[in-house]
């Protein structure tokens, strides 16, 4: 049974879970992540140290002895547990009605000498976390963007005309530039971009087809984010994107069918400082109709 | 001799979306769209951690190790759940 949790959130809460978690310390405090092991009672049995692989396999073994050493009646199935009424106040964020879920896949990228694009190597990465973390910084960090549905109807005309082209409402353009095209995603919690002031932020649609039971449009955008970073070693971190995508809508269930958009560009000092200089950022995102619990986790800071 | 492997298993993809885009990206072309998206997302034996069923409720984990006597993997972050932020 895996759980992956906002620590803020459990820590905060006003009920018996809240208890649990501040006695037994199974949440982080810090930003810096916990793994931990309890018991459907409210027992630690350990955390999972992530130092190095021995460390790892030595504190999953001491946790599973902790386990086997539980009284039977705490370990078989069917164990009644009652923590009251969770606090009202510390609700799961959950989707708005009728938001449109995508799913979003954020890759560093770099160009060989002859242009040609290539995954991320080790010697591509500053000193630091940029090296203890190069293997997980090549792979693609994901992310969440929920499109509230007065915003994604906005894009959907009334009076469709092939051809028809004018720009997407100014509240989604807003949410890519601040959230959704942020290259610190798979870096953190951080929000590079929540207070830009792009240079350039545009997105227009396209109505491409049209036919009596669907509308087939085309998101052509540009985008060009930079701000400056806070600290001693301040630097530009610019993204500047281009942005192509793809909406499906079924006119005969008034539905999103399909939903692709792709965002690639150059940028320049990755946040963090893991990467100095020029590198390319890919952010790709693919609509989501039935989405896994995991999937419905809430984008951070952008939930509403 | 596995990352070689990996190395030249990429690099038609790589390749494809290479000349056609300069250092400046004004435009994406359709040819484009497809092989740079095949390229930004997961390749075998990455983002292994989404193949894990996390829950996102804790009230809800506790119910269901109860129900199936199992003990629960509780992974935290301070930012948000942290399958989806790090």
């Amino acid at each position: 049974m895996c759980v992956s949790v906002d620590s803020r959130r459990e820590r905060a809460r006003r009920d018996q879970i809240g208890e649990m978690v501040r006695k037994t310390n199974c949440v982080t405090g810090t930003a810096s992540g916990r793994t931990s092991v309890i018991t459907a009672s409210g027992k630690k049995l350990g955390d999972v140290l992530w130092i190095n692989e021995r460390l790892r396999m030595n504190s999953l073994k001491k946790i599973l002895a902790a386990w086997d050493a539980l009284p039977e009646e705490e370990r078989k199935p069917g164990l009644k547990v009652d923590y009251g009424p969770p606090d009202p106040k510390r609700s799961l964020h959950r989707p708005p009605k009728g938001a449109l879920i995508l799913a979003g896949q954020f890759r560093r990228l770099m160009r060989d000498r002859d242009g040609s694009l290539r995954y991320t190597e080790q010697s591509d990465y500053n000193p630091g976390e940029g090296q203890r973390g190069w293997a997980r910084l090549r792979e693609p960090a994901q992310d969440m963007m929920w499109i509230p549905q007065d915003e994604w109807q906005a894009m959907i005309p009334s009076s469709p005309q092939k051809g028809q082209r004018f720009s997407a409402p100014p509240s989604f353009i807003a949410r890519l530039a601040r959230y959704q095209l942020d290259p610190e995603r798979g870096l953190g919690e951080g929000c590079t971009y929540v207070n830009v002031r792009p240079k350039v932020a545009n997105v227009d649609i396209t109505l491409e087809e049209v036919t009596k039971n669907e509308m087939r449009l085309r998101l052509d955008g540009k985008f060009e984010l930079a701000v400056r970073s806070p600290g001693r070693n301040s630097r530009v971190i610019r993204y500047q994107p281009a942005l192509l995508g793809f909406l499906t809508y079924d006119r005969r269930k008034q539905q999103v069918t399909g939903f692709q958009m792709l965002a690639f560009g150059p940028a320049e000092n990755a946040p963090r400082g893991v990467i100095s200089g020029q590198y390319y950022l890919g952010i790709a995102y693919d609509l989501v109709t039935n989405p896994t619990e995991a999937q419905l986790v809430w984008p951070p800071r952008r939930a509403g | 001799m596995k990352k070689r492997a990996f190395v030249y298993a990429l690099l038609p993809t790589a390749l494809c979306v290479s000349a056609a885009l300069g250092q400046q990206v004004n435009s994406i072309k359709p040819d484009e769209f497809h092989s740079l998206r095949k390229m930004i997302k997961p390749q075998p034996g990455e983002s292994r951690f989404w193949e894990i069923p996390w829950l996102l409720s804790l009230d809800e984990a506790l119910q269901r190790a109860a129900a199936q006597g199992k003990p629960i993997f509780v992974w935290s972050g301070a930012g948000g759940p942290p399958h989806a932020v790090c």
